[in-house]
């Protein structure tokens, strides 16, 4: 009895994650990959098979290549900035004082905002008329509805959005580099950039690989800020992949490209995954 | 002793991921327990049961509109509910409640169906096809316990949810598109009236326009023309227009526009040219109610439901006025399309319930609630009899802006109509984009073959898959 217990023991324990994973991950994703081979009605009821259709039809649409390229035109905008900011407020933070916990709070405070309150703040921001941005700046630049600044307008929104959990994450990890390393750089006579670029970032880099992921993941599937600011407009310009798939399978009752369109993210999502871990291999150092 | 406490912990871990799975079905039972909870208060003939016949109502209603919408269910379970034994139970499913009824349609979770439930109009034909859906065509046909006849309801409001001749919602929080315009600015402009045709705004926009250099301080219009804001300008023209056909879509499936073979819409773009040639005009809404309320723009085209909105935002202190919307041309007679939202029952299987819905539906197109959610959200009633009430007669001489609304709405013939287009979303970007395009220059015949075409081209990936 308690050998059979030893071995299912473990199982046990997956068990509820399972379930979960089970019906809410593995269930519909399958689904959505067996879907996207058929043609569907807006009813969701299959009508025949397509085979490849779906897919040739989503590829040759332009809305959906330009899809593509907001997509990673907001990625290579969000993720880095997101991620180098939260690194020089932890590092600047990263000295404990009697105020820490004032400006600590100050810094991660924008990741207890919610997206639509942040995205209505920005909205009113940038307004061209009455919005404190252009105001600042001298400037008379329509920041969502002008097709060349939409999706800077966008990312910048995520930008301050991520930054407060970002630099959560960097602190503690800047925090844990032990002291007696960077006094013995002290002593060797390294600047302050040489102690961050050769003791402190080889030190954190399995957090910053994990915010990498994790910023990548979220922003290839980001839809939110284009349904509540700029409907993928001015000219499609703010359309990234899952908000194409958002608007066809909820707007126009369209699954046949909503599937197909789906797919497509989930296999881009997997590539730029992979080329991170491939960065995992020569640039991260976990002892 | 650690051994158990691994199992103990592990099974509890299981009982509650368990315990999750199962958690619509205890809501249900709880839902049903709160149905057979209220006791019985008023004794009336009319009562459905010897208990309360509880059911729900699902709304898309938020702020201003959601308290004047709570107002108003109060009212009824107060009153007319009281003397039934109805109660509801109002609760907000987000903004686009059509789309929880179809997740829950296609999962055949027909048992999770709301009795009652707010939708806006452009669903109405997806719903028409739900089996569970009761359509008082059918129940005004019954003639049984009939408390708002059908007569009451205005003709055009009625047609916005009427789908295959068959009248499948009742209206319920409608609204209608007008010209918003800046008293004191018109008054140093030297403007008396409201411009009444496409050609007058533009006179209007080139006299009330101010710029410092090439820079311009107050624009003389704001109006970002999408689909809602093409299909008055058009289906207002002549006596009407159905944009489509089908009747756009309410006869049959809307296979194709008929905007460019009729020549409507080049007849719109040939006025439209000269909008957008005044230089005053404003072709992309940033904050349209802030700068209209702000007095950044003079005139401004946007829904009667934002009347309430730009109260709100100036307290009452803007001296504005509302007319209604531009005509193509002098000769058009058709009026605006009433837009909105109305009321659908379901049948889940309890005739009870089913009655109650049916008494509570026509409660919400009734006088009494059409007074109350009007008055409280700036909505336009659809009631043909309260209009005739002193208390509502009092109340839109008392507010201006609302009787423009209401006589738009009550003038416009039945016919103009939002057109049931299925991939009103696909349309509404293709006409966004085209008529950005041509605001910034391109020309007008492409910006008619591009709409048309678009249009026409996602109608038959549409119909492709659905005919």
């Amino acid at each position: 009895m308690g050998k059979k217990f030893g071995k299912l023991e473990p199982y046990l324990y997956l068990t509820p994650a399972l379930i979960y994973f089970t019906i809410f991950s593995f269930y519909p994703f399958i689904k959505t990959v067996l879907s996207s081979f058929f043609v569907l009605d807006a009813n969701g009821v299959v009508k025949g098979f397509a085979g490849l259709d779906n897919y040739v039809k989503v590829l040759t649409d332009p809305l959906f290549i330009q899809s593509i390229f907001n997509t990673l035109l907001y990625v290579v905008l969000a993720s880095p900035v997101a991620i180098i900011i939260a690194l020089i407020l932890a590092l600047v933070a990263n000295q404990k004082t009697r105020t820490s916990s004032i400006y600590e709070t100050i810094f991660s405070l924008t990741m207890a905002m919610s997206m639509s309150v942040t995205a209505m703040i920005f909205k009113i921001m940038y307004n061209p008329n009455i919005g404190i941005i252009n105001k600042l700046l001298q400037t008379k630049i329509n920041w969502l509805n002008d097709s060349k600044y939409a999706m800077l307008s966008l990312s910048a929104i995520s930008v301050w959005m991520n930054i407060g959990f970002n630099f959560l994450f960097l602190l503690a990890a800047i925090r844990g580099v032990p002291n007696e390393l960077l006094e013995s750089c002290l002593i060797d006579g390294a600047t302050g950039f040489q102690r961050v670029r050769r003791v402190i970032l080889p030190l954190i880099s399995p957090t910053v690989f994990f915010l990498i992921c994790n910023s990548l993941a979220k922003n290839v599937i980001m839809s939110g800020l284009p349904i509540i600011l700029t409907q993928g407009g001015p000219k499609g310009s703010t359309t990234t992949m899952i908000y194409y798939m958002y608007k066809n399978a909820f707007n126009n009752m369209n699954y046949n490209y909503a599937y197909a369109s789906a797919i497509i993210t989930f296999l881009l999502t997997l590539v730029l995954m992979l080329i991170s871990f491939s960065f995992e291999k020569k640039g991260v150092h976990y002892s | 002793m650690k051994r158990f406490l691994s199992v103990l912990t592990a099974l509890a871990m299981l009982t509650v991921s368990m315990a999750g799975c199962g958690g619509s079905t205890a809501s249900s039972s709880s839902s049903e327990a709160a149905g057979s909870s209220s006791a019985a208060v008023v004794d009336s003939g009319k009562r459905l049961s010897d208990t309360d016949v509880a059911i729900d109502f699902w709304h898309h209603m938020e702020g201003t509109s959601a308290v004047a919408l709570e107002n108003t269910v109060n009212n009824f379970n107060e009153t007319v509910g009281k003397e039934y034994g109805i109660v509801v139970t109002p609760s907000f499913q987000g903004t686009n409640t059509a789309e929880k009824l179809k997740t829950l349609a296609q999962a055949e979770d027909w048992g999770n169906f709301p009795d009652v439930c707010q939708v806006a109009s452009a669903g109405i034909p997806v719903i028409a096809g739900y089996d569970l859906l009761v359509k008082p065509e059918d129940m005004y046909a019954a003639g049984e316990n009939i408390i708002v006849p059908r007569e009451d309801i205005l003709d055009n409001a009625a047609r916005t949810f009427t789908y295959m001749d068959e009248l499948c919602a009742l209206p319920f929080s409608n609204s209608a598109i007008l010209l918003y315009y800046n008293k004191d600015l018109f008054q140093q402009a030297g403007i008396e009236t409201p411009p009444a045709t496409i050609a007058e705004m533009v006179d209007a926009i080139n006299k009330l326009t101010v710029k410092n250099g090439d820079e311009v301080e107050t624009y003389g219009l704001e109006v970002q023309v999408k689909r809602y804001q093409l299909l008055n300008f058009l289906g207002g023209m002549g006596e009407y227009n159905f944009l489509g056909d089908n009747e756009g879509g309410r006869t049959g499936l809307m296979t194709k526009t008929t905007i460019g073979e009729d020549g409507s819409l080049m007849k719109f773009l040939d006025e439209w040219e000269k909008v957008i040639a005044t230089g005053g005009y404003k072709a992309v809404e940033d904050n349209i109610n802030e700068e209209f309320a702000m007095g950044m723009t003079a005139m401004a085209i946007m829904s009667s439901a934002r009347i309430a909105k730009v109260d709100e935002l100036t307290g009452g202190a803007l001296n504005y006025g509302t007319a209604a919307l531009p005509t193509v041309s002098a000769d058009d007679k058709g009026g605006v399309a009433v837009g909105g939202s109305g009321v659908v029952i379901f049948n889940k299987g309890d005739e009870l319930r089913q009655t109650a819905a049916w008494i509570f539906q026509q409660y919400l197109a009734g006088e009494d609630a059409q007074y109350t959610f009007c008055t409280g959200s700036g909505y336009i009633p659809i009631n043909r009899k309260l209009y005739e009430s002193e208390r509502m007669q009092t109340f839109l001489a008392e507010n201006e802006p609302m009787q423009a609304a209401a006589t738009s709405m009550q003038n416009s013939n039945p016919n103009v109509q939002e057109p049931f287009d299925m991939v009103t979303g696909e349309i509404d970007t293709i006409i966004d984009t085209e008529m950005q395009n041509f605001a910034q220059g391109q020309d007008k015949q492409t910006t008619h073959d591009n709409i048309v075409n678009q249009i026409n081209s996602k109608l038959a990936e549409y119909v492709e898959v659905n005919s």
